[in-house]
């Protein structure tokens, strides 16, 4: 079977090039995957600020740094059966580590310490994604990310899971969406595409299918 | 699996040639040499436009029917005197009244030495095989489609063209010369017979093939490091893709297809 | 060019005149209205001797032009009362010319042609040739030329040239050109006899109105 099918241009991206990409642009924006309250935002380049000025003052004294790490992808057919959430049709799985720091406390004059009780946590986090258009525009479109479901693992106590998964998600949901890949990606810049039809993950890839502008 | 995978079928891919076309632009060469019994410095301007695709794999493109649009511009000198005979005007008498008869002398006409420009535009088609060339070359990627060898220009019906012009040419430049109306016509026919289609084409044979040796389209170039995102905030730099390698093959399956693979640095 | 233009004489001009009165005749060849090298004040000289010979003899002069300078061959001339003296140039590259008498009296010369003299013309190029006198444009005629058909055989051109040697005659008298007009194939000559009038110059009107208003104007160029 062709690749263009009933069309005359094809791009795509495998799993490891998007791990790639993923990799590509979370280093140039490293403040992406971590969100951290005053005591850990102190480099705005490298901690999103969690804002909790607003927040009473008994509770201030408060910190929380939570990290992803670099994520990877399996687009559908899942690599694994077994695996946390397996992708379906027109579906990729976005799987990271995750580590929150939790500051019960102020911190201290103590030398090389942040002081009070620090409590960490560390699980695994499958997020369910789907292709999206982001923007149609013929050569200047492109393709996001949706977010469909997001499950951890490694916390025994299901409500405390399922308030993670959902606090989480909220990050996820807008740290994807800040993951644009253009379809001069997929056309190596080489070609200014018109999009017809996708973009589809299938076949380990996400996939476009258009013409040439 | 490669990182990046961009296909073009043959409609595609004769859009990509076609741009390519336009973007090689009109190139320009000269010569000198002969030219029948004359000695000629020729100037042609050349681009390249149209043409069907038809992919070969592993790496042929082949191209048939491309026009090769040319503009000549010839400047050579032409001695009249070697082409006219001799012109005498002969004496005339005339009987005067009251004077009596008087008559000129043989007056003889020196044809002068006339030099001529010469401008000319038309095109010609043809056909040949290309290959697919990605490399990388000064920090770009570069895809070339680069004519494997080449083809025989069918200047014969050109030449024929050229000639006709050429005689409408010379016509019209040794027209206001005195005393050569009636011997334009064998002057013409004189000069055309000394530069023959074959003079014609042994300037503008080699001349046009100057331009399809080593004809090379470039398909698709671009920097081996590539902006995908601009900067978005203080603290969202510009976000950019290295592509590590390239290669470009033609495929078949039920439909032959360009496809041209990419690995991206992690 | 082949300019219809007795003040200039070119290839394919002549200017003839007859002498009808006894004496010696010293004359320059110029540029009209140019200036004559210092030495060059009647260099070329015809002698008339008393009493006509049985018939009238036409004699030649050909000018030429080397380093700037004309130059006569013959420089002088003996010839007999009533003959003709011919004046032309065998040479394309010999500037417009003119022949004038230095005599105090008896004056004779190309550039206003005086009775008993004659200016011919080969007319080298086809069309509508109108011309005037400068002096007196009361004096007026028209030379159709016809372009001739090629000649592509040795036939076409013995038979071109044999039309050739054919003439045509202009009588001027005063004012009045006889026949006014006048119908030419291309190469053939034109003869234009002055039997009475003076200053009588034969030139094309386009070249008249080319020149109009211009101080000494100079011949375009051969």
């Amino acid at each position: 079977m062709s690749l263009t099918g009933t069309h005359h241009i094809f791009g795509g991206i495998s799993e490891t090039g998007i791990d790639h990409f993923l990799d590509v642009f979370f280093t140039a924006r490293p403040h992406l995957l971590a969100y951290g309250t005053s005591a850990f935002a102190t480099n705005q380049n490298l901690v999103t600020l969690i804002d909790t000025s607003s927040l009473p003052g008994f509770l201030l004294g408060l910190g929380a740094l939570i990290r992803f790490s670099i994520p990877t992808v399996d687009i559908t057919p899942a690599d694994a059966p077994t695996e946390l959430l397996p992708p379906g049709a027109d579906q990729f799985t976005v799987s990271t580590d995750v580590v929150i720091d939790f500051l019960c406390g102020p911190p201290t004059d103590k030398p090389g310490g942040r002081g009070g009780h620090q409590i960490l946590l560390r699980f695994k986090l499958a997020a369910l994604c789907a292709p999206i258009v982001l923007n149609s525009a013929p050569g200047i479109g492109s393709i996001g990310i949706s977010l469909v479901q997001v499950k951890i693992s490694g916390i025994q106590d299901k409500g405390i899971e399922q308030v993670l998964e959902c606090v989480l998600a909220r990050i996820l949901q807008w740290a994807l969406g800040q993951a644009i890949i253009p379809f001069n990606v997929f056309t190596l810049d080489g070609i200014s595409l018109t999009l017809e039809q996708g973009p589809v993950a299938q076949d380990d890839q996400i996939e476009v299918f258009g013409d040439i502008t | 699996m490669s990182d990046i995978t961009l296909a073009a079928d043959q409609t595609a891919v004769t859009r990509l040639l076609h741009d390519a076309e336009t973007l090689l632009g009109t190139l320009s060469k000269s010569t000198s040499g002969s030219f029948g019994p004359f000695f000629a410095s020729a100037g042609a301007s050349v681009s390249f436009s149209g043409g069907t695709v038809t992919l070969t794999p592993p790496r042929t493109i082949g191209l048939a029917n491309v026009s090769l649009n040319y503009a000549l511009d010839l400047s050579f000198g032409i001695d009249l005197s070697k082409f006219l005979p001799n012109f005498c005007l002969p004496q005339v008498c005339v009987d005067i009244p009251c004077v009596g008869k008087v008559c000129t002398p043989t007056i003889c006409v020196t044809w002068p030495t006339i030099g001529f420009n010469f401008h000319y535009a038309d095109s010609l088609r043809f056909s040949a095989d290309f290959e697919v060339l990605p490399h990388l070359q000064g920090g770009d990627w570069i895809i070339d489609v680069r004519i494997l060898s080449i083809p025989a220009l069918d200047l014969s019906v050109a030449a024929a063209a050229i000639l006709t012009a050429i005689g409408i040419a010379l016509g019209a430049a040794v027209s206001a010369i005195p005393f050569i109306g009636p011997l334009l016509g064998a002057l013409v026919a004189a000069v055309l017979a000394a530069i023959g289609v074959a003079g014609i084409t042994g300037l503008l044979g080699p001349l046009l093939s100057l331009f399809v040796a080593g004809l090379t389209f470039t398909i698709y170039k671009e920097p081996a490091i590539q902006q995908v995102l601009p900067a978005s905030g203080p603290h969202d730099p510009v976000v950019s893709i290295d592509v590590t390698a390239l290669d470009a093959v033609v495929q078949q399956t039920d439909k032959a297809e360009l496809v041209i693979t990419a690995s991206i640095a992690a | 060019m082949n300019s219809l233009d007795s003040r200039y004489l070119r290839l394919g001009d002549t200017f003839a005149h007859r002498f009808v009165t006894h004496g010696t005749y010293r004359y320059t060849v110029g540029i009209p209205g140019g200036i004559a090298p210092p030495d060059h004040h009647g260099a070329f000289e015809i002698l008339v001797a008393a009493g006509a010979g049985t018939a009238s003899t036409t004699h030649y002069a050909t000018v030429s032009f080397a380093d700037g300078v004309f130059s006569v061959e013959p420089k002088a001339l003996h010839i007999r009362h009533n003959d003709v003296v011919l004046w032309s140039t065998a040479s394309a590259t010999t500037p417009g010319f003119a022949v004038q008498c230095t005599n105090k009296t008896a004056q004779f010369g190309s550039a206003e042609l005086p009775a008993n003299s004659m200016y011919s013309h080969a007319f080298g190029s086809p069309g509508e040739f109108a011309w005037s006198s400068v002096r007196d444009p009361r004096l007026n005629g028209t030379v159709s030329v016809t372009a001739h058909p090629p000649c592509l055989t040795e036939e076409h051109r013995v038979a071109y040239l044999e039309k050739l040697s054919k003439a045509s005659l202009v009588m001027i008298d005063g004012t009045k050109a006889h026949p006014r007009k006048i119908a030419v194939t291309v190469g053939q000559t034109v003869f234009f006899a002055v039997r009475s009038g003076e200053g009588v110059a034969i030139v094309d009107r386009t070249l008249l109105a080319a020149t109009a208003g211009m101080i000494n104007p100079q011949p375009l160029p051969p």
